[in-house]
Protein backbone atom coordinates (compact mmCIF):
# COMPACT_ATOMS: atom_id res chain seq x y z
CA UNK A 1 0.00 0.00 0.00
CA UNK A 2 2.39 2.44 -1.27
CA UNK A 3 -0.02 5.19 -0.50
CA UNK A 4 -2.52 3.84 1.76
CA UNK A 5 -5.98 3.07 2.88
CA UNK A 6 -7.22 6.11 3.55
CA UNK A 7 -6.08 6.98 0.02
CA UNK A 8 -8.80 4.31 -1.46
CA UNK A 9 -11.34 5.15 0.73
CA UNK A 10 -11.32 9.08 -0.20
CA UNK A 11 -11.08 8.26 -3.88
CA UNK A 12 -13.97 5.50 -3.64
CA UNK A 13 -16.29 8.24 -1.84
CA UNK A 14 -14.79 10.76 -4.55
CA UNK A 15 -16.12 8.13 -7.30
CA UNK A 16 -19.36 7.78 -5.62
CA UNK A 17 -20.50 11.53 -4.94
CA UNK A 18 -19.51 12.88 -8.38
CA UNK A 19 -19.07 9.88 -10.78
CA UNK A 20 -22.24 7.25 -10.05
CA UNK A 21 -24.95 9.98 -10.18
CA UNK A 22 -23.69 10.49 -14.04
CA UNK A 23 -24.04 7.24 -14.83
CA UNK A 24 -27.10 6.13 -12.54
CA UNK A 25 -29.67 8.21 -12.10
CA UNK A 26 -30.15 8.99 -8.40
CA UNK A 27 -33.43 10.48 -6.69
CA UNK A 28 -32.93 11.37 -3.04
CA UNK A 29 -35.77 13.45 -2.62
CA UNK A 30 -39.14 12.12 -4.51
CA UNK A 31 -41.02 10.29 -1.21
CA UNK A 32 -43.29 7.51 -1.91
CA UNK A 33 -45.47 6.42 1.12
CA UNK A 34 -46.45 3.47 -0.10
CA UNK A 35 -42.78 2.13 0.48
CA UNK A 36 -42.06 3.29 3.61
CA UNK A 37 -38.88 1.62 5.94
CA UNK A 38 -38.61 -1.09 3.64
CA UNK A 39 -35.96 -3.45 4.28
CA UNK A 40 -32.94 -3.76 1.79
CA UNK A 41 -34.12 -5.60 -1.68
CA UNK A 42 -33.36 -5.57 -4.85
CA UNK A 43 -35.46 -2.38 -5.98
CA UNK A 44 -33.90 -0.71 -2.89
CA UNK A 45 -30.06 -1.89 -2.03
CA UNK A 46 -30.03 -0.38 1.41
CA UNK A 47 -33.61 -0.31 1.95
CA UNK A 48 -35.89 3.04 2.68
CA UNK A 49 -36.35 5.65 4.94
CA UNK A 50 -39.59 6.67 6.87
CA UNK A 51 -40.22 8.65 3.64
CA UNK A 52 -40.36 6.31 1.27
CA UNK A 53 -37.14 7.56 0.01
CA UNK A 54 -33.88 5.07 -1.23
CA UNK A 55 -31.24 4.85 1.72
CA UNK A 56 -28.69 4.49 -1.29
CA UNK A 57 -30.06 7.33 -3.33
CA UNK A 58 -30.05 9.32 -0.34
CA UNK A 59 -26.28 8.29 0.86
CA UNK A 60 -24.97 9.17 -2.89
CA UNK A 61 -26.31 12.66 -2.84
CA UNK A 62 -25.20 12.76 1.17
CA UNK A 63 -21.51 11.61 -0.27
CA UNK A 64 -21.64 14.97 -2.84
CA UNK A 65 -23.08 17.30 0.24
CA UNK A 66 -20.32 16.20 2.79
CA UNK A 67 -17.73 16.43 0.36
CA UNK A 68 -18.47 19.57 -1.02
CA UNK A 69 -18.94 21.09 2.49
CA UNK A 70 -15.22 19.98 3.34
CA UNK A 71 -13.52 20.91 -0.11
CA UNK A 72 -14.89 24.50 -0.44
CA UNK A 73 -14.90 25.27 3.46
CA UNK A 74 -10.84 24.03 3.55
CA UNK A 75 -10.16 26.46 0.26
CA UNK A 76 -12.06 28.94 1.26
CA UNK A 77 -10.64 29.21 4.69
CA UNK A 78 -7.15 28.17 3.57
CA UNK A 79 -6.56 31.03 0.89
CA UNK A 80 -8.08 33.69 3.57
CA UNK A 81 -6.10 32.50 6.34
CA UNK A 82 -3.41 32.10 4.77
CA UNK A 83 -3.62 35.72 2.98
CA UNK A 84 -4.18 36.90 7.12
CA UNK A 85 -0.62 35.20 8.40
CA UNK A 86 1.44 36.72 5.46
CA UNK A 87 0.09 39.70 6.34
CA UNK A 88 0.35 39.64 10.48
CA UNK A 89 3.64 38.13 9.91
CA UNK A 90 4.96 40.67 7.22
CA UNK A 91 3.64 43.66 8.37
CA UNK A 92 4.69 43.86 12.20
CA UNK A 93 2.44 46.63 13.74
CA UNK A 94 -0.46 44.63 12.33
CA UNK A 95 0.66 41.37 13.33
CA UNK A 96 0.10 41.57 17.05
CA UNK A 97 -3.31 42.81 16.70
CA UNK A 98 -4.68 40.27 14.31
CA UNK A 99 -3.59 37.70 16.10
CA UNK A 100 -5.26 38.43 19.25
CA UNK A 101 -8.34 38.78 16.93
CA UNK A 102 -7.60 35.13 15.90
CA UNK A 103 -6.88 33.61 19.75
CA UNK A 104 -10.41 34.71 20.41
CA UNK A 105 -12.24 33.22 17.49
CA UNK A 106 -10.34 30.10 18.71
CA UNK A 107 -11.28 30.46 22.09
CA UNK A 108 -14.41 29.53 21.15
CA UNK A 109 -15.43 26.09 20.67
CA UNK A 110 -15.47 25.34 17.01
CA UNK A 111 -19.17 23.40 16.51
CA UNK A 112 -20.94 25.60 19.27
CA UNK A 113 -19.42 28.54 17.08
CA UNK A 114 -20.52 27.18 14.23
CA UNK A 115 -23.93 25.68 15.21
CA UNK A 116 -24.61 29.72 16.66
CA UNK A 117 -23.33 31.15 13.68
CA UNK A 118 -25.69 28.19 11.15
CA UNK A 119 -28.51 29.32 13.19
CA UNK A 120 -28.78 33.22 13.77
CA UNK A 121 -27.93 33.47 9.82
CA UNK A 122 -29.83 30.36 8.30
CA UNK A 123 -29.67 26.55 7.68
CA UNK A 124 -28.48 26.74 4.31
CA UNK A 125 -25.17 25.27 2.43
CA UNK A 126 -23.43 28.72 1.37
CA UNK A 127 -23.89 29.44 5.35
CA UNK A 128 -22.42 26.55 6.76
CA UNK A 129 -19.65 26.70 4.60
CA UNK A 130 -19.20 30.80 5.92
CA UNK A 131 -20.21 29.49 9.54
CA UNK A 132 -17.25 26.98 9.23
CA UNK A 133 -14.79 28.75 7.00
CA UNK A 134 -15.07 31.38 10.37
CA UNK A 135 -13.64 28.32 12.83
CA UNK A 136 -11.18 27.18 10.67
CA UNK A 137 -9.43 30.72 9.25
CA UNK A 138 -7.63 31.16 12.28
CA UNK A 139 -6.07 27.85 12.73
CA UNK A 140 -4.14 28.56 9.22
CA UNK A 141 -3.86 31.97 9.91
CA UNK A 142 -1.85 30.69 13.02
CA UNK A 143 -0.02 28.68 11.18
CA UNK A 144 1.22 31.26 8.46
CA UNK A 145 1.81 33.80 10.83
CA UNK A 146 4.16 31.14 12.99
CA UNK A 147 6.12 30.24 9.77
CA UNK A 148 6.59 33.66 8.37
CA UNK A 149 7.82 34.96 11.05
CA UNK A 150 10.08 32.14 11.52
CA UNK A 151 11.07 32.69 8.02
CA UNK A 152 11.87 36.39 8.10
CA UNK A 153 15.07 35.84 10.04
CA UNK A 154 15.72 33.22 8.08
CA UNK A 155 19.28 33.83 5.88
CA UNK A 156 17.66 33.29 2.43
CA UNK A 157 14.92 35.91 3.34
CA UNK A 158 17.41 38.11 4.14
CA UNK A 159 19.66 37.92 1.16
CA UNK A 160 16.75 38.42 -1.18
CA UNK A 161 15.97 41.89 0.85
CA UNK A 162 19.99 42.78 0.93
CA UNK A 163 20.09 42.63 -3.08
CA UNK A 164 16.66 44.59 -3.12
CA UNK A 165 14.23 41.82 -4.16
CA UNK A 166 10.36 43.71 -3.34
CA UNK A 167 8.30 42.81 -0.50
CA UNK A 168 5.85 41.13 -3.06
CA UNK A 169 8.32 39.19 -4.52
CA UNK A 170 9.34 37.84 -1.32
CA UNK A 171 6.48 36.99 0.21
CA UNK A 172 5.31 35.09 -3.43
CA UNK A 173 8.36 33.20 -4.30
CA UNK A 174 10.63 32.95 -1.25
CA UNK A 175 8.00 32.52 1.83
CA UNK A 176 4.58 31.28 -0.21
CA UNK A 177 6.71 27.73 -1.52
CA UNK A 178 7.74 26.98 2.35
CA UNK A 179 4.15 26.80 3.40
CA UNK A 180 3.02 24.16 1.25
CA UNK A 181 3.76 21.29 2.69
CA UNK A 182 2.26 22.76 6.32
CA UNK A 183 -0.90 23.60 4.74
CA UNK A 184 -1.36 20.62 2.99
CA UNK A 185 -1.06 18.42 6.51
CA UNK A 186 -3.63 21.15 8.00
CA UNK A 187 -6.06 21.08 5.28
CA UNK A 188 -6.82 17.36 5.24
CA UNK A 189 -7.82 17.41 8.79
CA UNK A 190 -9.66 20.93 8.28
CA UNK A 191 -11.33 18.76 5.59
CA UNK A 192 -12.50 15.84 7.74
CA UNK A 193 -13.33 17.85 10.66
CA UNK A 194 -15.57 20.37 8.42
CA UNK A 195 -17.47 16.88 7.57
CA UNK A 196 -17.70 15.67 10.66
CA UNK A 197 -18.95 19.08 12.73
CA UNK A 198 -21.64 19.24 9.30
CA UNK A 199 -22.67 15.89 9.97
CA UNK A 200 -23.02 16.61 13.77
CA UNK A 201 -24.67 19.52 13.36
CA UNK A 202 -27.65 17.51 10.44
CA UNK A 203 -28.09 15.11 13.61
CA UNK A 204 -28.67 17.62 15.79
CA UNK A 205 -30.71 19.26 14.03
CA UNK A 206 -28.95 23.01 13.73
CA UNK A 207 -27.34 22.31 10.28
CA UNK A 208 -28.19 22.42 6.38
CA UNK A 209 -32.53 21.93 6.69
CA UNK A 210 -34.29 18.92 5.57
CA UNK A 211 -35.31 17.63 3.00
CA UNK A 212 -31.08 17.76 2.04
CA UNK A 213 -29.75 14.61 2.06
CA UNK A 214 -27.18 15.39 4.73
CA UNK A 215 -25.94 11.96 6.58
CA UNK A 216 -26.32 13.20 9.28
CA UNK A 217 -29.75 13.87 9.22
CA UNK A 218 -30.42 11.01 7.88
CA UNK A 219 -29.45 9.57 11.12
CA UNK A 220 -31.55 11.58 13.18
CA UNK A 221 -34.37 10.75 10.82
CA UNK A 222 -33.42 7.28 11.67
CA UNK A 223 -32.87 7.25 15.03
CA UNK A 224 -36.89 6.34 16.06
CA UNK A 225 -36.59 3.38 14.15
CA UNK A 226 -33.63 2.19 15.88
CA UNK A 227 -35.62 -0.92 16.90
CA UNK A 228 -37.60 -1.53 13.92
CA UNK A 229 -35.82 -0.33 10.58
CA UNK A 230 -31.95 -0.37 11.55
CA UNK A 231 -30.85 -0.06 7.91
CA UNK A 232 -32.08 3.69 8.17
CA UNK A 233 -29.50 4.13 10.79
CA UNK A 234 -26.51 1.88 10.02
CA UNK A 235 -25.62 2.59 6.38
CA UNK A 236 -25.53 6.49 7.08
CA UNK A 237 -23.52 5.75 9.90
CA UNK A 238 -21.32 3.58 8.32
CA UNK A 239 -20.74 5.71 5.36
CA UNK A 240 -20.01 8.96 7.70
CA UNK A 241 -17.36 6.42 9.95
CA UNK A 242 -16.18 5.00 6.33
CA UNK A 243 -15.32 8.82 4.63
CA UNK A 244 -14.04 10.51 8.18
CA UNK A 245 -11.31 7.52 9.21
CA UNK A 246 -10.26 7.35 5.49
CA UNK A 247 -9.61 10.91 5.61
CA UNK A 248 -7.95 10.98 8.87
CA UNK A 249 -5.96 8.21 7.43
CA UNK A 250 -4.87 10.04 4.40
CA UNK A 251 -3.89 12.79 6.64
CA UNK A 252 -1.39 11.22 9.00
CA UNK A 253 0.00 8.99 5.94
CA UNK A 254 0.89 12.50 4.19
CA UNK A 255 1.78 14.29 7.03
CA UNK A 256 4.23 11.42 8.11
CA UNK A 257 5.63 11.47 3.83
CA UNK A 258 5.47 15.27 4.37
CA UNK A 259 7.53 14.88 7.89
CA UNK A 260 5.46 17.83 9.60
CA UNK A 261 3.59 17.79 12.88
CA UNK A 262 0.09 17.95 13.26
CA UNK A 263 -1.72 14.62 12.42
CA UNK A 264 -5.09 14.16 13.83
CA UNK A 265 -4.40 16.16 16.66
CA UNK A 266 -5.27 18.80 14.84
CA UNK A 267 -8.71 17.92 14.52
CA UNK A 268 -9.61 19.04 18.29
CA UNK A 269 -11.37 22.04 17.87
CA UNK B 1 4.07 26.50 44.59
CA UNK B 2 6.62 28.76 44.08
CA UNK B 3 6.89 32.32 43.21
CA UNK B 4 8.00 31.26 39.70
CA UNK B 5 4.12 29.68 39.29
CA UNK B 6 2.61 32.57 40.83
CA UNK B 7 4.06 35.10 38.68
CA UNK B 8 3.44 33.22 35.72
CA UNK B 9 -0.11 32.24 36.67
CA UNK B 10 -0.85 35.92 37.01
CA UNK B 11 0.81 36.67 33.27
CA UNK B 12 -1.44 33.47 31.94
CA UNK B 13 -4.46 35.78 33.56
CA UNK B 14 -3.86 38.74 32.19
CA UNK B 15 -2.73 36.65 28.30
CA UNK B 16 -6.22 35.83 28.71
CA UNK B 17 -7.94 39.56 29.17
CA UNK B 18 -7.83 40.25 25.24
CA UNK B 19 -8.83 37.16 24.57
CA UNK B 20 -11.86 37.15 27.03
CA UNK B 21 -12.13 41.20 25.15
CA UNK B 22 -12.71 39.68 22.05
CA UNK B 23 -14.65 36.88 22.71
CA UNK B 24 -17.42 39.46 24.46
CA UNK B 25 -17.20 41.52 21.13
CA UNK B 26 -17.70 39.06 18.63
CA UNK B 27 -20.77 37.40 20.51
CA UNK B 28 -22.48 40.50 21.02
CA UNK B 29 -21.71 41.89 17.56
CA UNK B 30 -22.98 38.31 16.26
CA UNK B 31 -26.47 39.30 17.77
CA UNK B 32 -26.29 42.75 16.21
CA UNK B 33 -25.69 41.53 12.85
CA UNK B 34 -28.68 39.43 13.42
CA UNK B 35 -30.53 39.48 10.26
CA UNK B 36 -34.52 40.25 11.22
CA UNK B 37 -35.31 42.62 13.93
CA UNK B 38 -35.50 41.27 17.71
CA UNK B 39 -37.99 44.13 18.16
CA UNK B 40 -39.98 42.74 16.00
CA UNK B 41 -40.05 39.55 17.03
CA UNK B 42 -40.47 40.57 20.78
CA UNK B 43 -43.43 42.80 19.55
CA UNK B 44 -45.46 40.06 18.81
CA UNK B 45 -46.92 39.62 14.97
CA UNK B 46 -49.93 41.62 15.37
CA UNK B 47 -47.61 44.77 16.73
CA UNK B 48 -48.20 48.09 14.71
CA UNK B 49 -45.19 49.69 13.87
CA UNK B 50 -45.48 52.33 17.03
CA UNK B 51 -45.84 49.47 19.07
CA UNK B 52 -42.56 47.96 17.19
CA UNK B 53 -41.07 51.38 17.46
CA UNK B 54 -41.68 51.71 21.34
CA UNK B 55 -40.11 47.97 22.10
CA UNK B 56 -36.84 48.91 19.86
CA UNK B 57 -36.32 52.61 22.04
CA UNK B 58 -37.23 50.43 25.33
CA UNK B 59 -34.54 47.89 24.54
CA UNK B 60 -31.97 50.35 23.41
CA UNK B 61 -31.87 49.02 20.15
CA UNK B 62 -32.46 52.77 18.38
CA UNK B 63 -28.53 53.24 20.09
CA UNK B 64 -25.59 53.19 17.99
CA UNK B 65 -23.73 50.06 18.15
CA UNK B 66 -21.27 51.31 20.69
CA UNK B 67 -23.58 52.60 23.27
CA UNK B 68 -25.13 49.29 22.94
CA UNK B 69 -22.05 47.18 23.18
CA UNK B 70 -21.03 49.41 26.26
CA UNK B 71 -24.70 48.54 27.96
CA UNK B 72 -24.61 44.83 27.11
CA UNK B 73 -21.09 44.50 28.54
CA UNK B 74 -22.09 46.79 31.34
CA UNK B 75 -25.36 44.04 32.83
CA UNK B 76 -22.81 41.23 31.55
CA UNK B 77 -20.51 42.69 34.36
CA UNK B 78 -23.03 42.50 36.80
CA UNK B 79 -23.85 39.40 35.32
CA UNK B 80 -27.08 39.49 33.79
CA UNK B 81 -27.03 37.80 30.67
CA UNK B 82 -30.73 38.92 29.72
CA UNK B 83 -34.12 37.51 29.48
CA UNK B 84 -35.21 34.63 26.94
CA UNK B 85 -37.24 35.65 23.93
CA UNK B 86 -39.04 32.05 24.42
CA UNK B 87 -38.51 30.78 27.92
CA UNK B 88 -40.23 32.62 31.01
CA UNK B 89 -36.99 33.29 32.69
CA UNK B 90 -33.71 34.65 32.54
CA UNK B 91 -31.03 32.98 29.97
CA UNK B 92 -28.56 32.58 33.70
CA UNK B 93 -31.73 30.59 34.99
CA UNK B 94 -32.26 28.78 32.00
CA UNK B 95 -28.11 28.00 31.87
CA UNK B 96 -28.37 26.63 35.64
CA UNK B 97 -31.35 25.46 35.38
CA UNK B 98 -29.76 22.82 32.43
CA UNK B 99 -26.35 22.92 33.58
CA UNK B 100 -26.38 20.08 35.95
CA UNK B 101 -26.77 16.66 33.27
CA UNK B 102 -24.10 18.62 31.03
CA UNK B 103 -21.29 19.25 33.39
CA UNK B 104 -21.62 15.70 35.32
CA UNK B 105 -21.58 13.81 31.80
CA UNK B 106 -18.49 15.73 30.82
CA UNK B 107 -16.90 15.59 33.77
CA UNK B 108 -17.40 11.40 33.57
CA UNK B 109 -16.51 11.28 29.69
CA UNK B 110 -13.25 13.11 31.13
CA UNK B 111 -12.79 10.51 33.74
CA UNK B 112 -13.19 7.64 31.46
CA UNK B 113 -11.17 9.21 28.72
CA UNK B 114 -8.07 9.96 30.92
CA UNK B 115 -8.19 6.44 32.32
CA UNK B 116 -8.12 4.64 28.78
CA UNK B 117 -6.10 7.41 27.38
CA UNK B 118 -3.15 7.15 30.00
CA UNK B 119 -2.37 3.73 29.96
CA UNK B 120 -2.36 2.65 26.67
CA UNK B 121 -0.43 5.99 25.79
CA UNK B 122 2.40 4.55 28.38
CA UNK B 123 1.85 1.25 27.34
CA UNK B 124 2.30 2.15 23.47
CA UNK B 125 4.83 4.30 23.79
CA UNK B 126 7.40 1.73 25.73
CA UNK B 127 6.47 -0.72 22.77
CA UNK B 128 6.88 1.29 19.97
CA UNK B 129 6.31 0.04 16.88
CA UNK B 130 5.39 -2.75 17.88
CA UNK B 131 1.49 -4.84 17.49
CA UNK B 132 0.52 -3.09 20.82
CA UNK B 133 1.32 0.41 19.41
CA UNK B 134 -0.25 0.13 16.39
CA UNK B 135 -3.32 -1.50 17.70
CA UNK B 136 -3.62 1.83 19.94
CA UNK B 137 -3.05 3.83 17.07
CA UNK B 138 -5.70 2.42 14.52
CA UNK B 139 -8.35 2.78 17.85
CA UNK B 140 -7.40 6.26 18.46
CA UNK B 141 -7.76 7.32 14.91
CA UNK B 142 -11.04 5.40 14.64
CA UNK B 143 -11.75 7.07 17.81
CA UNK B 144 -10.95 10.58 16.33
CA UNK B 145 -12.82 9.79 12.71
CA UNK B 146 -16.09 8.40 14.18
CA UNK B 147 -17.89 11.05 15.36
CA UNK B 148 -19.71 10.90 18.29
CA UNK B 149 -23.11 10.17 17.80
CA UNK B 150 -22.45 7.94 15.78
CA UNK B 151 -20.44 5.82 18.71
CA UNK B 152 -23.11 6.80 20.71
CA UNK B 153 -25.62 5.27 17.98
CA UNK B 154 -23.62 2.13 18.08
CA UNK B 155 -23.57 2.01 21.77
CA UNK B 156 -27.60 2.12 21.82
CA UNK B 157 -27.87 -1.03 19.03
CA UNK B 158 -25.65 -3.17 21.16
CA UNK B 159 -26.30 -2.49 25.15
CA UNK B 160 -29.66 -1.21 25.04
CA UNK B 161 -31.08 -3.25 21.82
CA UNK B 162 -29.15 -6.47 21.41
CA UNK B 163 -28.29 -6.82 24.39
CA UNK B 164 -30.74 -4.76 26.68
CA UNK B 165 -28.92 -4.07 29.81
CA UNK B 166 -28.83 -0.50 29.82
CA UNK B 167 -31.36 2.49 29.04
CA UNK B 168 -31.67 4.39 25.58
CA UNK B 169 -31.60 7.42 27.42
CA UNK B 170 -32.89 9.42 30.01
CA UNK B 171 -31.31 11.01 32.96
CA UNK B 172 -31.54 10.87 36.50
CA UNK B 173 -30.93 13.51 38.15
CA UNK B 174 -28.29 14.24 41.41
CA UNK B 175 -31.13 14.08 43.83
CA UNK B 176 -32.09 10.52 43.12
CA UNK B 177 -28.07 9.71 44.23
CA UNK B 178 -25.17 9.84 42.61
CA UNK B 179 -24.94 6.17 41.89
CA UNK B 180 -28.23 6.62 39.59
CA UNK B 181 -26.33 9.31 37.98
CA UNK B 182 -23.80 7.80 36.98
CA UNK B 183 -25.63 4.88 35.39
CA UNK B 184 -28.10 6.70 33.72
CA UNK B 185 -24.79 8.69 31.97
CA UNK B 186 -22.82 5.37 31.75
CA UNK B 187 -23.41 4.77 27.80
CA UNK B 188 -23.24 8.95 27.19
CA UNK B 189 -20.43 8.81 29.08
CA UNK B 190 -18.71 6.13 27.49
CA UNK B 191 -20.07 7.42 24.04
CA UNK B 192 -18.02 10.63 24.88
CA UNK B 193 -15.23 9.40 26.73
CA UNK B 194 -14.22 7.10 23.88
CA UNK B 195 -13.82 10.21 21.46
CA UNK B 196 -11.57 12.42 24.29
CA UNK B 197 -9.52 9.21 25.01
CA UNK B 198 -8.65 8.84 21.27
CA UNK B 199 -7.08 12.30 21.28
CA UNK B 200 -5.51 12.09 24.37
CA UNK B 201 -3.66 8.64 23.88
CA UNK B 202 -1.57 9.87 20.53
CA UNK B 203 -0.35 12.99 22.53
CA UNK B 204 0.40 10.68 25.57
CA UNK B 205 1.86 8.04 23.38
CA UNK B 206 4.19 10.43 21.48
CA UNK B 207 5.54 12.18 24.79
CA UNK B 208 6.01 8.24 26.42
CA UNK B 209 8.10 7.91 23.25
CA UNK B 210 10.18 10.43 23.93
CA UNK B 211 10.94 10.40 27.40
CA UNK B 212 11.38 6.14 26.98
CA UNK B 213 14.24 7.34 24.86
CA UNK B 214 16.03 10.01 27.07
CA UNK B 215 19.35 9.55 28.14
CA UNK B 216 18.27 9.66 31.87
CA UNK B 217 16.01 6.97 31.03
CA UNK B 218 18.37 4.94 29.60
CA UNK B 219 20.80 5.60 32.38
CA UNK B 220 18.03 4.38 34.84
CA UNK B 221 17.72 1.12 33.05
CA UNK B 222 21.26 0.54 33.07
CA UNK B 223 21.77 0.70 36.86
CA UNK B 224 19.45 -1.95 37.00
CA UNK B 225 15.71 -0.31 38.08
CA UNK B 226 12.92 -2.78 37.74
CA UNK B 227 10.86 -1.91 34.68
CA UNK B 228 8.03 -0.63 37.60
CA UNK B 229 10.28 1.94 38.89
CA UNK B 230 11.43 2.74 35.82
CA UNK B 231 7.77 3.48 34.30
CA UNK B 232 6.50 5.16 37.89
CA UNK B 233 9.52 6.90 38.83
CA UNK B 234 11.39 8.04 35.74
CA UNK B 235 8.60 8.13 32.89
CA UNK B 236 5.06 9.44 34.21
CA UNK B 237 5.56 12.69 35.38
CA UNK B 238 8.00 14.56 32.70
CA UNK B 239 5.87 12.62 29.87
CA UNK B 240 3.02 13.72 31.47
CA UNK B 241 2.84 17.11 30.15
CA UNK B 242 1.23 17.20 27.22
CA UNK B 243 -0.84 15.06 28.20
CA UNK B 244 -1.95 17.23 30.97
CA UNK B 245 -2.30 20.24 27.92
CA UNK B 246 -4.11 17.71 25.46
CA UNK B 247 -6.58 17.32 28.70
CA UNK B 248 -7.06 21.08 28.39
CA UNK B 249 -7.50 21.69 24.46
CA UNK B 250 -9.68 18.21 25.00
CA UNK B 251 -12.44 20.51 26.75
CA UNK B 252 -13.17 22.32 24.16
CA UNK B 253 -14.36 18.75 21.75
CA UNK B 254 -16.01 17.96 24.86
CA UNK B 255 -17.99 20.48 25.35
CA UNK B 256 -19.40 19.92 21.55
CA UNK B 257 -19.57 16.39 21.98
CA UNK B 258 -21.86 16.45 25.22
CA UNK B 259 -24.06 18.38 23.41
CA UNK B 260 -24.51 16.02 20.62
CA UNK B 261 -24.43 13.13 23.05
CA UNK B 262 -27.23 14.69 24.79
CA UNK B 263 -28.92 14.61 21.85
CA UNK B 264 -28.29 10.66 21.17
CA UNK B 265 -29.68 9.67 24.56
CA UNK B 266 -32.24 12.68 25.47
CA UNK B 267 -30.90 14.16 28.12
CA UNK B 268 -32.15 16.98 29.57
CA UNK B 269 -28.37 19.46 29.67
CA UNK B 270 -27.31 22.38 27.77
CA UNK B 271 -27.62 21.02 24.70
CA UNK B 272 -31.13 20.47 24.47
CA UNK B 273 -31.69 23.91 25.72
CA UNK B 274 -29.48 24.94 23.21
CA UNK B 275 -31.30 22.89 20.11
CA UNK B 276 -34.56 24.80 21.03
CA UNK B 277 -32.46 28.18 20.97
CA UNK B 278 -31.73 27.33 17.92
CA UNK B 279 -35.56 25.84 16.96
CA UNK B 280 -37.11 29.00 18.31
CA UNK B 281 -34.03 31.61 17.07
CA UNK B 282 -33.92 32.29 20.85
CA UNK B 283 -30.71 34.91 20.15
CA UNK B 284 -30.33 35.66 24.23
CA UNK B 285 -29.79 32.31 24.94
CA UNK B 286 -27.61 30.95 22.23
CA UNK B 287 -25.60 34.33 22.92
CA UNK B 288 -25.38 33.49 26.23
CA UNK B 289 -24.54 29.51 25.52
CA UNK B 290 -21.60 30.84 23.72
CA UNK B 291 -20.16 33.18 26.10
CA UNK B 292 -20.70 31.50 29.28
CA UNK B 293 -19.31 28.00 27.57
CA UNK B 294 -16.25 29.66 25.90
CA UNK B 295 -15.30 31.66 28.84
CA UNK B 296 -15.24 28.85 30.82
CA UNK B 297 -13.17 27.14 28.09
CA UNK B 298 -10.45 30.10 28.36
CA UNK B 299 -10.48 29.64 32.26
CA UNK B 300 -10.12 25.41 32.15
CA UNK B 301 -6.89 26.59 29.40
CA UNK B 302 -5.70 28.77 32.05
CA UNK B 303 -5.97 26.44 34.69
CA UNK B 304 -4.38 23.47 32.73
CA UNK B 305 -1.40 25.89 31.98
CA UNK B 306 -1.04 26.04 35.75
CA UNK B 307 -1.23 22.54 36.42
CA UNK B 308 0.92 22.02 33.81
CA UNK B 309 3.25 24.78 35.03
CA UNK B 310 3.33 23.13 38.62
CA UNK B 311 4.17 19.38 37.40
CA UNK B 312 7.00 20.76 34.97
CA UNK B 313 8.68 23.88 36.69
CA UNK B 314 10.83 24.79 33.96
CA UNK B 315 7.53 25.73 32.23
CA UNK B 316 6.64 28.51 33.97
CA UNK B 317 10.34 30.31 33.89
Amino acid sequence: MPTGIGFYIVVFWLVVAFLVPLVFPIDPLTTNPSRRLEPPSADYWLGTDNYGRGILDRIVGGAAISLSIGAVTTVVSAVIGVVIGLIGGYVKYLGSVLMRINDGIMAFPGALFAIVLVAVFGRTFIVMVFALAIVFIPIFARITFGEVVELRGASFVRNAVSVGASSTRIILRHITPNLVPLLIVQATFVCATAITIEASLGFIGAGIAPPAPSWGVMVSEGQPYIRTAWWTLVFPCLAIATLIFGMCMLGDRVSEKLNRPGGSDATAV
Amino acid sequence: MGNNVLAYTARRLIAGIPVVFVVVFLTFALVYLTPGDAATVIAGEDATQEQIEAVRVSLGLDQPFLVQFAAWGGRLLSGDLGHSLVLPMSVGDALLARAEPTIMLALFAQFIAILIAIPLGVIAGRFSGRFFDRAVNMFAVAGIAVPTFVIGIGLIMLFSITLAIAPTGGYATLSEGLPATLGSLLLPAIALGVAQAAFMVRITRTSMHAVFRSDFVRAATMRGFSQQRLVFRHVIRPGLGPTISAIGISFATLISGSIVVEIVFNLPGLGRLLITAVQNRDIPVLQGLLLVITLCYVLINIITDVIQAIVNPRIAL
